[in-house]
């Protein structure tokens, strides 16, 4: 090693002293000097004047002048970024203007590829890049916010409008059918993240966000304004390189980076205002008054609707529980960072500050961020580096989505109870007949659910040059996430409302993850046209995890929620680990700029697997064209700029299901006979990779000097194996409380396909006298395909609402997944005569109390004549038939307008939120105004009477096996009991009646709650202004800009529900597009400011 | 230079090439923070350890269907005029029957599963230990099967889950015809009996011999009917094998009924044969919450029950002789009581009477005006069922204004079996304080006292209609009358005995299934008991006009209700739970009406004799 130094040492000072030399063998000198413009005459300052040859330069003055002194017959070069170089000869002159024009040719930058860096036109396989500039006026506070619409084939969703909420992000449809297992793996400055996607169990705070529902983003710990550019990889040949933990597709995040130069500071600061945009239309007062008394008459009820309801014109409107909950937010952010460097060490150092307000009370995300990138280099063959960040986050979560959340019990709150009593406590609602109802505001502001993380990621890397083309880099990566999981229920006991138990859980997290990784890479160029990159590394890491929580009840106040204070005090405790061993290679060969090859392989173990199944071989292999560059492309050089063509195939795996499935676990636990220990599942020792393979075929296009660019994307790709756990019958034991049932075994189960195509077209549409208007395009579509699900013994899928009993999805073979799937209505029963002769549920027994006039009628699927489990069918298709996103940027003199649009066509939503609001069978709980459109049934002979003895009639009776209809005689005292006097007055409605209690399951999944999820929205609406530098340089500040943008500004749909835009669910693994009453995404209205100095 | 990179390189190299063969151990990560299943099983502790578990945790999703299959279907308890199990109107879709059915299962899949691993167990584990282990999972298992068998009829055997799962055969299995489960049963147990201890008496609270023989004797009585006709053979043996439990268990009649369900008496009771032993847990699953469905609000704390507006059926008061419009029927058949209504708050001033010759049971069961209960509220002088806010289950709304509130009950009485006062008391009795949802009461599934029945009812010729069946073997039933404080009887009709059942097994999630046996041979006979039940219940005040308490209003309006159907499952057969859909959908050979003939031969012990050829 001291050998290699003293080498380098005494080479450097050779280099050195050639320098020397040549400067002083120089000779005659002259001064030039000029003018430099744009295509528009405008002074360009900045532009770099260098004399050919050596490193004697200067820079354009602010109005584009600059003077050298150069030798008499020197060559001077201009460039500028953005530009393309202007050389010229200096001889017989000495006043030079230069026009610079911008570049045509995309300039060949570098794209970020996973263990390495390639040259972007060298890239075969399918990525998109985005850069800090296209995401400049986005307002969230995570990376997968910013994707969004933003990247053809990317699909991302919401899962709530909660500050810091989750997203789902699907590169190329669902890869695997486990949702929660198809997240991308994020990648920052070659870390992975860790936790991407969590849900309340996963951090303690159980059902405490209702029923596994409530996820939150491990990605909000990063700092989306420290991000320099992402690289979204999208096709297996891009993303085997990552093997076995690649199969959902790559995201690859660079951070910023220090420049040399002197030091730049830059200040980010925005102010935002959120509102709720929409609100469900649920009945007022005056309406409640009239149905609730309307279904008194019209059911069975034994409980009577109060007495003020009779006549409701003398009500007033009611409170709106809506305007209740929600409140206008404020959000803020601010972000300072500091960047430069010197020849031998860069910098980039930044503090982030985000602080958001939710629209509904109670919820709230914080977060403070630092990060420090530093390189230097130590000596000519060795550079060292870091980066390392560090984020505090605090989310108050509340309980927001799902069936027991805050904005489902506030829809259902009646709207004559007030919000405060006349004291000015919480009001409740009790009364006779029900259970009280707390206030849904007292619970947004009181019951506590909070997570506190700590996350400090850093990198730590060197790199050693051997020799010139040859590198050996060296990483260590460390996560480590702490994390507090608070929940409190407050006792209460308030205006009839009691609840006398406090309760209390917390439970502290903490996870370690590092890697190590060691990657040599080679490149050369032979004989000037041969170029290739060999890449070999190895990979190890490993991951713990350890919880303990302490959980009590009965706590002497709700004031200090500390676990101590209560009784039945509660230990729980857990820990465990992971590991991954990883070997990796990459060969690529490039001939003259026109071909490319490029060959990945990595072979990973996974301790998820047992001994015999460990190993997984992923390969790929891709090649591209450059045709442009063949000299035959030359003739038609100003039409067709770009053409490139890619083709690519590879395998990438999943071995995302948790640790030791190939082996049986328990529990050890007590009961009052002492210590238990549950057998917790059943193993599967074959239990091994998920593998899937995709082709990619590909186009890129530049016309008219790449002023219109267009890149076509096909694809194909199979997932087989796919990681599951089986889903048995009941009657095998594996269904019901996960707490006591034996768990299925997991394993290896079928096949899905999916394909699609993707079209990125970007403009120029305008770009005269500084005006420039420019549009970029997405449009994605993907089919996805169950082909098989050999191995698990289904031949489908359910996905479940709420609760495991109520089945609402379907994925099957042969079919597209997690379809909707329910009984189709027809109509109503419209009259006696009507539900005689059409099929019936024959389970029931016609009567009111039963199958009766203005039920919903059901398709009979299979034709046997009656309704029954076997006409359950599919219903609907919660994914789109295709997702558009649109961005149109007009610039002119500082000012920049921007439209970004985002839309999604043909997805259908289970509107599981109007189930409980059209439900019409209790009078204590308030609807949707839909109601009002149900089936009202009517005498048909209005004059008929009924002595108080009653009369006979012929009363249909239903044989329950058969389904055969026979008449008795029985007496009817109303006309509402007669089935020959009754029938629906508004006929031809799909609405049933209203009936307490519900008796002929109305309720059941069906078309009822399916609508049209298709939404054209309009994301964000921004204006920035760069204020001029004549005004900035007096205030010494390089550069400002202001500026005011809205997102979430409109939605068009035809969707009910509050947001067409629904991710997955997370109760169900199988399950997306349900609306279970989410947190709905706000409207923010946001100023901001960037300045530089 | 040259060779410094090689160098480099090769250190690079042998670094990997360590790391990778290192790596096999690196990669053995299997569950670090519990045993695992395979280091398990190690000693009799652990064996036993695992069968523990069986004596809670699979059963906690059945709490509510003890409740809503035995008791709401029998006519024993009052849940709404709407409720689908109080109408029988209950259909495969209905998420109760779906949740009850797949607790059920649970604790079929773990007994296997444990029984696997039991057999496979050494270890410094004793054969006698792992027999007995492997005999109270065969107990549990059969007595799971007795649930799902009564209440839906032909329903699978699985018999070994692990070669079902591996064959993948699970969403093509068949049903079992009823008479092959109860076979199955049969077998099951007889099976058990061979590996269990016979012990004497239950301080330990496990299942032993008898418990298996007790379960097998009720198994024959309801099996013997099965197919439409009584078998005189089948309820021989059902009678055989009661009355050697009756003789030989050590076990006795416990001589005060209410303390059968009190913990410190009745966890470990001598009449206990087989008891679930559940305890306060903040893990969910091991507590007992069955008592939050019809427990009033404010009893033990409020929002720790909802048991308002539901109440046990003025039918199941009738066979008590008790009539919550008649307070003297009330005090007559309490016993312990108040003297008067009168206006004093507080429970020490009340005069508390006792009734030596009241029928313990009906108190025990049922909480009615002026019940006092000694052991209840302990702290505050004992509880007593009056008007008084503070003191009451009659006021459901804790908080508002007692004066304008109705009695609780929509029938004058709730259900007072397994109650277990407040907090203190449930402190006092089990060390452990209740939370919402969590308590540590017992729970038994076979009594003796059950088997005492058993035995009379297979006395009962075969030969009669089920009405005019009868018996003069009445010992054992007088034994279980007498500790009752009830008269003694000569002979005892069938439709007597079933009232008796109901008297002395309400609230234990049984009574339906006394319906459904006689329902296998006598439809009509079962029909008619049922559609002569009294579901209905009063729509108004109670209190002021037959308790005379001030400030309340208005007179009681009775609505009653009565049947005119009986629950039928998809195939149209009465006195059986439809499938849950579920499945249905998932399995469609589930559809097969009367299921076919189980194929024994993977079932080692099975016997033809036991059953089948009697």
């Amino acid at each position: 090693m001291e050998r290699f130094q003293k080498n380098c040492f005494l080479k450097s000072l050779l280099l050195i002293f050639a320098l020397v030399m040549f400067s002083a063998s120089a000779f005659a000198q002259k001064s030039v000097t000029g003018k430099v413009v744009d295509e528009h005459g405008e002074g360009l300052p900045g532009v770099n004047v260098v004399e050919k040859g050596t490193t004697n330069g200067t820079i354009t003055d602010i109005d584009g002048i600059y003077h050298l002194n150069v030798k008499d017959d020197a060559s001077i070069i201009f460039s500028f970024i953005g530009y393309d170089d202007v050389e010229l000869a200096t001889a017989g002159g000495t006043t030079f203007n230069v026009t610079m024009k911008e570049s045509t040719q995309e300039i060949d930058e570098v794209v970020v590829v996973g263990y390495g860096t390639m040259k972007k036109s060298d890239v075969s396989g399918s990525s998109i890049t985005m850069k800090a500039e296209d995401m400049e006026g986005f307002v969230g506070s995570g990376v997968d916010q910013v994707l969004q619409g933003k990247a053809a084939g990317v699909q991302v969703t919401a899962n709530s409008g909660q500050p810091g909420g989750g997203m789902n992000v699907s590169i190329r449809g669902n890869g695997t059918l486990s949702l929660k297992n198809s997240q991308p793996l994020y990648v920052v400055d070659g870390v992975p993240i860790q936790n991407v996607s969590q849900t309340g169990h996963e951090v303690g705070l159980g059902d405490a966000l209702g029923n596994g529902n409530g996820t939150f983003s491990g990605l909000s710990n990063l700092n989306p304004d420290d991000i320099e550019s992402m690289e979204i990889l999208k096709d297996a040949s891009a993303t085997a390189i990552y093997g076995s933990r690649a199969a959902n597709g790559v995201v690859l995040i660079t951070t910023k980076k220090g420049k040399k130069g002197k030091a730049n500071f830059n200040y980010i600061g925005t102010y935002g205002i959120a509102t709720q945009p929409t609100k469900l239309e649920l009945m007022n007062l005056q309406e409640f008054a009239r149905y609730n008394v309307a279904l008194y008459q019209e059911s069975t009820s034994s409980s009577q609707p109060q007495e003020s309801y009779y006549d409701y014109t003398i009500l007033g409107k009611g409170v709106d529980w809506q305007d209740a909950i929600y409140r206008t937010a404020n959000m803020q952010t601010h972000q300072l960072s500091a960047s430069g460097g010197t020849d031998n060490v860069r910098y980039y150092i930044s503090a982030g500050y985000y602080d958001q307000e939710g629209t509904m009370y109670g919820s709230d995300y914080k977060r403070f961020s630092t990060r420090v990138n530093l390189d230097a280099n130590l000596t000519p063959w060795l550079k060292v580096g870091t980066n390392t960040s560090f984020a505090k986050s605090e989310d108050n979560l509340g309980l927001t989505n799902s069936v027991d959340g805050v904005l489902s019990q506030a829809y259902r709150m009646l709207p004559d109870v007030p919000v405060y009593t006349i004291d000015g406590d919480y009001s409740a609602d009790s009364r006779e007949g029900a259970a009280s109802k707390p206030n849904p505001l007292w619970k947004a502001k009181n019951e506590e659910n909070k997570l506190k993380r700590y996350d400090l990621v850093s990198n730590l890397w060197s790199e050693i040059k051997f020799m010139e083309g040859l590198t050996l880099r060296t990483e260590y990566s460390t996560d480590y996430l702490w994390s507090n999981a608070y929940h409190f229920e407050p006792s209460a006991n308030y205006d009839g409302y009691v609840n006398n138990n406090n309760s209390i859980r917390w439970q502290s997290n903490n996870s370690l993850y590092w890697e190590i990784k060691n990657y040599i890479t080679y490149t050369k160029t032979f004989f000037d046209v041969h170029n290739i990159t060999a890449m070999f590394g190895q990979e190890t890491s490993k991951s713990t995890w350890e919880y303990l929580a302490a959980e009590s009840s009965a706590l002497e106040s709700n004031d200090i929620h500390s676990p101590q204070l209560g009784s039945n005090q509660t230990i729980g405790s857990g820990f465990g680990s992971g590991s991954r061993v990883s070997l990796f290679g990459r060969f690529f060969y490039n001939y003259d700029g026109k071909y490319n090859l490029t060959y990945t392989y990595r072979r990973d173990a996974s301790s998820n697997f047992g001994p015999q199944n460990r190993w997984g071989n992923f390969h790929s292999v891709s090649a591209s064209w450059n045709a442009h560059k063949e000299e035959f492309f030359k003739s038609i050089e100003n039409i067709v700029s770009t053409a490139r063509l890619r083709i690519g195939w590879g395998q990438v795996g999943n071995d995302n299901i948790g640790s030791y499935k190939w082996g049986a676990s328990g529990k050890a636990d007590f009961n009052d006979l002492g210590a238990t220990y549950q057998i917790t599942n059943i193993p599967n020792e074959f239990i091994s990779w998920e593998t899937q393979e995709s082709w990619n075929l590909g186009f890129d296009f530049g016309f008219k000097r790449d002023r219109f660019n267009l890149i076509l994307d096909f694809y194909n790709k199979t997932s087989k194996d796919m990681l599951m756990e089986m889903q048995l019958p009941t009657y095998m034991g594996t269904q019901g409380n996960k707490s006591q049932i034996l768990n299925a075994p997991s394993g290896n189960f079928g096949e899905i396909n999916n394909k699609g195509i993707e079209i990125t077209i970007n403009t120029v549409n305008i770009d005269k006298k500084g005006l420039k208007w420019t549009t970029d395009l997405s449009f994605s579509r993907n089919i996805n395909k169950l082909k098989s699900l050999s191995g698990s013994g289904n031949s489908s899928f359910y996905g479940h609402g709420q609760w495991d009993a109520d089945v609402v999805s379907i994925t099957k073979e042969g079919e597209a997944l997690y379809q909707f799937f329910g009984y189709n209505v027809i109509g109503v029963y419209e009259s006696m005569d009507d539900l005689v002769n059409s099929p019936r549920d024959i389970s029931l027994s016609v009567g009111r109390d039963g199958l009766w006039v203005g039920d919903l009628k059901y398709e009979d699927v299979d034709k046997d004549g009656k309704i029954d489990e076997n006409d359950m069918t599919v219903i609907g298709n919660p994914f789109p038939k295709f997702t558009c996103g649109l961005t149109n940027t007009v610039t002119y003199k500082g000012f920049e307008f921007s439209l970004f649009i985002t839309s999604s066509y043909g997805n259908d939503v289970l509107n599981y939120n109007a189930i409980d609001l059209t439900a019409m069978n209790s009078l204590w709980q308030n609807q949707l105004k839909d109601v009002e459109d149900r089936a009202i049934l009517k005498p048909i002979d209005e004059s008929k009477v009924y002595p108080a003895e009653g009369i006979t009639v012929q009363y249909p009776v239903q044989n329950k096996e058969t389904g055969d209809i026979t008449y008795i005689d029985k007496t009817v005292s109303n006309w509402y009991d007669d089935p020959t006097n009754i029938q629906v007055a508004n006929k031809g409605g799909k609405m049933p009646r209203a009936i307490t209690g519900d008796p002929a399951n109305n309720q059941r999944i069906s078309s009822r709650y399916i609508e049209d999820g298709s939404y054209i929205k309009i994301k964000t609406l921004s204006l920035a202004y760069n204020i001029p530098q004549m005004y900035t340089k007096k205030l010494k500040l390089d550069a400002v800009k202001v500026y005011a943008s809205v997102s979430n500004l409109y939605t068009f749909s035809k969707y009910k529900g509050l947001d067409p835009e629904i991710g997955t669910s997370a109760t169900s693994d199988y399950v997306i597009g349900l609306d279970n009453g989410r947190y709905p995404a706000p409207r923010i209205v946001t100023f901001g400011l960037n300045v530089s100095f | 230079m040259k060779k410094h990179v090689i160098k480099i390189a090769e250190s690079a190299f042998v670094a990997a090439m360590l790391t990778l063969s290192a790596c096999e151990d690196f990669l053995d990560r299997p569950t670090e923070d519990s045993f695992t299943v395979s280091d398990y099983f190690q000693n009799d502790e652990q064996c036993l350890s695992a069968v523990n578990t069986l004596y809670a945790s699979p059963w906690n999703d059945y709490l509510r269907g003890y409740l809503n299959i035995g008791d709401i279907l029998s006519g024993n308890y009052f849940m709404g005029a709407d409720d689908s199990f109080q109408t029988m109107t209950v259909n495969s879709a209905n998420p109760a029957i779906t949740q009850a059915s797949a607790s059920l299962w649970d604790v079929i899949a773990h007994a296997n599963t444990t029984i696997q691993y039991l057999e496979e167990a050494n270890g410094s584990t004793t054969e006698a230990i792992r027999n007995q282990c492997i005999g109270e999972c065969l107990v549990m298992k059969s007595m799971a099967y007795f649930m799902l068998v009564r209440t839906w009829g032909a329903v699978p055997i699985i018999h070994k889950t692990d070669e079902i799962v591996a064959s993948g055969s699970s969403f093509n299995l068949e049903k079992a015809t009823e008479a092959n489960v109860y076979d199955y049963i049969i077998n099951t147990l007889s099976r058990a009996m061979e590996l269990l201890p016979k012990k004497i008496g239950n301080k330990d609270g496990r299942i032993d011999y008898y418990s298996a023989e007790g379960l097998l004797a009720k198994v024959y009585l309801q099996a013997a009917g099965v197919g439409g006709t009584l078998k005189q053979s089948v309820l021989d043996k059902a009678k055989e094998h009661a009355q050697n439990v009756i003789e030989n268990s050590g076990r006795t009649l416990y001589p005060d009924y209410p303390d059968i369900f009190r913990y410190t008496t009745g966890a470990y009771n001598p009449e206990g044969l087989i008891t679930l032993h559940w305890k306060v847990s903040k893990r969910w699953t091991i507590n007992n919450w069955a008592w939050s469905d019809w427990c009033a609000a404010i009893f033990v704390g409020t929002g720790y029950g909802w048991g308002e507006w539901r109440g046990v059926t003025l039918d199941l008061q009738k066979i008590f002789n008790v009539d919550p419009t008649d307070v003297n029927s009330i005090y007559a058949s309490a016993y312990s009581y108040m003297k008067d209504a009168s206006k004093v708050r507080k429970v020490a001033d009340y005069a508390i009477q006792n009734n030596s010759n009241a029928d313990t049971r009906r108190q025990t069961t049922m909480i009615m005006y002026g019940d006092y209960y000694p052991l209840w509220w302990r702290n505050q002088g004992g509880f007593l069922a009056t008007e008084d806010n503070a003191y009451n289950i009659c006021n459901g709304y804790a908080g508002s204004d007692a004066t304008t509130t109705v009695f609780s009950s929509p029938t004058g009485a709730q259900i007072g079996k397994y109650l277990f006062g407040n907090k203190e008391d449930h402190f006092a009795e089990t060390g452990d304080y209740v939370d919402k949802m969590q308590a540590g009461i017992h729970q038994h599934l076979l009594r003796l006292s059950d088997i005492y029945l058993v035995y009379t009812e297979a006395t009962m010729a075969a030969s009669s209609s089920g009405a005019s069946r009868s018996t003069s073997d009445v010992k054992y039933y007088n034994e279980v009358r007498k500790r009752a404080h009830a008269e003694e009887v000569s002979s005892v009709t069938l439709p007597e005995l079933i009232n008796e059942r109901r008297r002395e097994l309400s609230f234990e999630g049984d009574n339906w299934y006394d319906y459904v046996r006689l329902a296998d041979y006598d439809l009509e006979t079962a029909k008619s008991l049922i559609f002569a039940q009294n579901r209905g219940y009063y729509s108004s005040d109670l209190l002021k006009s037959v308790y005379g308490v001030e400030g309340k209003t208005g007179t009681p309006v009775l609505n009653e209700a009565t049947l005119d159907k009986v629950i039928t499952d998809d195939n149209g057969k009465a006195f059986r739970l439809p499938f849950p859909q579920t499945d249905v959908a998932a399995n469609p050979n589930l559809n097969a009406k009367d299921g076919v003939e189980y194929d024994f031969s993977g079932v080692d012990y099975y016997n033809p004799d036991l059953f089948k050829n009697l």
